[in-house]
């Protein structure tokens, strides 16, 4: 999956004792691998300056001959610059980077005489202190980082349950985690990506819980990333799955916090990102997608219910318009008797075919849908309005399609609604439409190779590994009581199948451990 | 790889060649709802249809075709010619079958509509007392659509056990089984109005019967299990004499809810003897004001009566379908089971059959009456 170029370049950067190279304007973070040596000052600012491409928010501030302040003006908080850092070295006579770092009283305060730590520090916003005649710089990290306040999950929004989702954060979202899993075994491992965007990434997993192996897996699939940039958790979960030809996702997003430590504590692997609201979840089977953590929050009978109807739901959302089409083009006989009236009724003056006229009708919903999620919420509704009632009640009385498909079709979109996650959501409504057009060119054969093609994709697709289908396909009996339905929290193991650490007899004992113990 | 590849091409080019299907969009063809067939000639049929298809004005209308030919496919072909929409026979109901030529033999008629992959096995088969094109031409006063109205006929009647089931699944069993003959629902068209008359016996393939009445009632207690049928009995009023004066010497009495259990069984091969069993419950619902059904001996001695009137009228059925030796209670298929395949054919059992003895034994129980009681 990853070529041997990139392994390459990482034998490098590890290798501290790199020469400079040519200065350009274009620095790699290798190239910056470099100690300093002693510098006169100004030396020392047109260096830094070099570096980082001479910002017009640089600045340099000389407190006396001997010490100076460099920092990026928009990344650091004055106040602290102020109070904490102008005042303390005002008042120091013999300054001496040790000294200083004594003197300042600042939690996060580090000594450097590496030209990338420094620069990365300063460009992460950091204050650098040099002081006359001295190679080593005292880096105090004053930075001010701006972060929306934490709000509720808006994309997976739930009556019973926690109100709280992730920001942008990554330390506010680590520090979520923790809140919900205060276990010392909580292992957070992080990781840099991105030449260009230097993104942090936690890695985080429950020790002796989660599989040693798939830890692993995920280790190196990250270490061994090469990009320039990396702005969301959905293009690293890419980046990062099993299969990227595939339209559906292995791995679980979710801005929920209880969602992603409900994972952890089954011995799955998180994945959180700076920058991202998303939290990874992984390994993730596929009737996973359909779950929502308010199933397990009710009652486990009521949490059935709710799972069976949105089971049900994706398979109508799925198959009822192409088996419309299909009985209608080729299967007269299989209408009942009852419904042979009405459908044919509704149908005698609409002028396509049922195919051309399921797809028509269909691509409006999915117009409406995407015009209403690009759109401002108010207007939103009134595109919703405009859509659904104007275009639906003219379209019939235009002739151009019939009074029972538009409620085929809006079924099925609502259907495709109850779909707790909104990829697999997608992925649901965008799969009706190879399948339309297969019923309407084979009928009821086309709508079977349509079944038979997905069927055997999924069962080929596996998440870090796992099976895709489990516990359905591979049967695990210890999992049933967590999929399609909801059993009482006793009967639920606590791991997943998937998840287990090998296939060692005693582990596998540990494994069988029930919640209510 | 590129392998893989290619072999995907030749799918592709392979499915997009043998696909295209034969469209049949329900709005664009004629749907034959019912169908009748009767012998024109010696070799010749006479299709009858009911087409439901629908207009412009989105109304569902109903036409009849008539066309003969030597084949059913011919006649089809002949009346498409007379049709704007394409015929199909995927959404008939009901197949009726004029008398005579059910007298003739119905195994063509039966042959044909198996054989068409679109037919449903859950239609039905029924013989018109007559012939079946003008029952299905003529202008009903009161019915708009003669197709679902004698689908309707048939399905209601059937579910409520009035008479037997006659689906092509059913009937093409049983003219296959050699032990055991068709009955199939007989209708009788009457004035401005169609209802079913009684059942249509067969002998072979070749109807020579008819049993009116409530002569179906007593086939199907023989034949079946009732889940809940109904029948009103006549027994002489005498027995109850002594009761009260005012008590006719007919007495009708209506039992519903009727749960049936029957049991035949072979006890001399050589005769052949069969020991026919058979439990009745069920409900009195309705009897002559005079008599006190709260007094339990009434009641045994209403049950005595009963029985009597049961027994009587099986074998009275069973002599009947001995006469015309049809063996429509399937008493062939008990004897071939006790004797094995290899010991009876259909020529040797058609010779055993009006001998065959069968002692009637029916208990009656009248579990309660009405909802005081």
């Amino acid at each position: 999956m990853f070529n041997n170029k990139k392994d390459k370049k990482n034998e490098q950067s590890t290798n501290n004792q790199q020469e400079l190279q040519e200065p350009t304007k274009h620095y790699t973070k290798s190239e910056l691998k470099q100690t300093l040596d002693t510098r006169t000052k100004e030396e020392f600012v047109n260096l830094i300056k070099d570096k980082v491409s001479s910002p017009a928010d640089f600045i340099v501030k000389n407190i006396n001959d001997e010490i100076t302040i460099i920092y990026i003006e928009n990344l650091i908080e004055v106040q602290s610059l102020n109070d904490n850092i102008i005042s303390t070295l005002q008042s120091i006579s013999e300054p001496t980077p040790q000294l200083i770092k004594e003197k300042l009283s600042l939690a996060q305060v580090d000594i450097s005489n590496k030209l990338d730590v420094i620069i990365y520090e300063l460009i992460g916003g950091a204050a650098l202190i040099h002081t006359k005649e001295n190679a080593d710089i005292v880096v105090a990290k004053i930075s001010s980082y701006q972060s929306r306040s934490l709000s509720a999950p808006e994309n997976e929004s739930q009556v019973i349950g926690t109100q709280v989702g992730f920001n942008e954060n990554l330390t506010t979202n680590i520090s979520l985690i923790r809140r919900f899993i205060k276990s010392p075994n909580l292992c957070n491992e992080n990781f840099e990506v991105g030449e260009d965007t230097v993104t942090s990434i936690s890695l985080l997993y429950l020790k002796g819980t989660a599989s040693e192996e798939q830890v692993n897996t995920i280790r190196q699939r990250i270490e061994s990333l090469d990009v320039s940039g990396l702005i969301d958790s959905a293009i690293l979960a890419e980046l990062i799955d099993d299969s990227t030809k595939t339209v559906f996702p292995q791995m679980l997003l979710t801005e929920r916090p209880d969602r992603f430590c409900d994972g952890l504590l089954s011995g799955k692997i998180g994945i959180m990102m700076n920058g991202s609201s998303m939290g990874i979840v992984t390994p993730i089977a596929f009737i996973e997608f359909f779950h929502s953590k308010e199933d397990q929050n009710l009652r486990w009978q009521i949490g059935t219910m709710l799972r069976l109807l949105r089971f049900s739901a994706i398979i109508a959302s799925v198959f009822l318009t192409p088996i419309y089409v299909a009985a209608l083009t080729y299967h007269y006989e299989i209408i009942s008797h009852t419904l042979i009236v009405p459908l044919s009724e509704s149908r005698a003056i609409v002028p396509f075919p049922p195919i051309l006229e399921a797809l028509f009708l269909e691509l409006i919903i999915e117009l409406l849908r995407e015009a209403g999620s690009r759109l401002p919420t108010k207007v939103g509704q009134t595109v919703g309005i405009v859509g659904g009632i104007v275009i639906g009640t003219a379209a019939v009385d235009a002739g151009i399609t019939s009074n029972i498909l538009i409620i085929f079709v809006a079924l099925s979109a609502l259907a495709s609604f109850t779909t707790p996650n909104y990829v697999m959501a997608n992925i649901i409504r965008f799969l009706r439409f190879p399948i339309i057009i297969l019923a309407g060119i084979w009928g009821f054969l086309g709508i079977m190779i349509a079944v038979c093609f997905l069927l055997i994709h999924l069962l080929r697709l596996s998440s870090l590994g796992a099976p895709y289908l489990s516990p359905l396909y591979p049967l695990r009996l210890k999992d049933l009581p967590n999929s399609l339905i909801r059993l009482p929290l006793s009967n639920i193991s606590r791991q997943a199948v998937n998840t287990r650490k090998g296939d060692d007899e005693s582990t596998n004992q540990e494994n069988n451990e029930k919640v209510s113990e | 790889m590129i392998k893989r590849r290619v072999l995907l091409y030749y799918l592709c080019i392979f499915l997009l060649l043998f696909g295209c299907a034969d469209p049949k969009i329900l709005e664009r063809i004629s749907l034959a709802v019912l169908i009748g067939y009767d012998v024109e000639s010696a070799d010749k049929v006479t299709a009858t249809v009911a087409l439901r298809s629908v207009n412009q004005e989105l109304q569902s209308i109903v036409s009849i075709a008539s066309q003969t030919d030597e084949t059913s496919k011919g006649t089809r072909i002949k009346a498409s010619l007379d049709s704007t929409k394409k015929i199909v026979a995927g959404q008939a109901r009901v197949i009726l079958l004029g008398s005579k030529l059910a007298e003739a033999g119905i195994t063509q008629a039966l042959h044909t509509t198996k054989m068409n992959s679109e037919m449903s096995s859950g239609l039905y088969f029924a013989i018109v007392d007559g012939e079946a094109g003008p029952l299905i031409e003529r202008k009903y006063e009161n019915i708009s659509d003669i197709g679902q109205h004698i689908f309707y006929l048939l399905e209601h009647n059937i579910e409520e056990q009035y008479t037997v089931s006659s689906t092509l699944h059913e009937t093409v069993r049983d003219s296959y089984s050699p032990f055991i003959d068709l009955a199939l629902p007989l209708i009788v068209q009457d004035e401005d109005d169609v209802h079913i008359s009684g059942l249509a016996i067969f002998n072979g393939d070749k109807m020579v019967g008819k049993l009116v009445g409530n002569e179906p009632f007593y086939v199907v207690l023989v034949k079946e299990k009732y889940n809940a049928g109904s029948i009103q009995v006549i027994i002489p009023g005498a027995p109850l004499k002594k009761l009260s004066n005012d008590i006719p010497d007919q007495l009708a009495i209506a039992i519903d809810s009727i749960f049936s259990n029957r049991k035949v069984k072979l006890v001399n091969k050589d005769t052949p003897e069969f020991e026919l069993d058979i439990k009745v419950e069920g409900r009195v619902l309705e009897i002559h004001s005079s008599i006190t059904t709260e007094d339990f001996n009434v009641m045994e001695i209403l049950e005595k009566e009963v029985e009597k009137e049961f027994k009587k009228e099986i074998d009275k059925i069973i002599k009947k379908t001995q006469e015309l030796n049809s063996d429509i209670l399937g008493f062939g298929e008990v004897y071939k089971a006790n004797v094995g395949t290899k010991n009876v054919d259909k020529k040797k059992w058609k010779e055993l059959y009006p001998k065959i003895k069968v002692n009637a034994n029916i208990t009656v129980e009248l579990l309660r009456n009405g909802v005081f009681d």
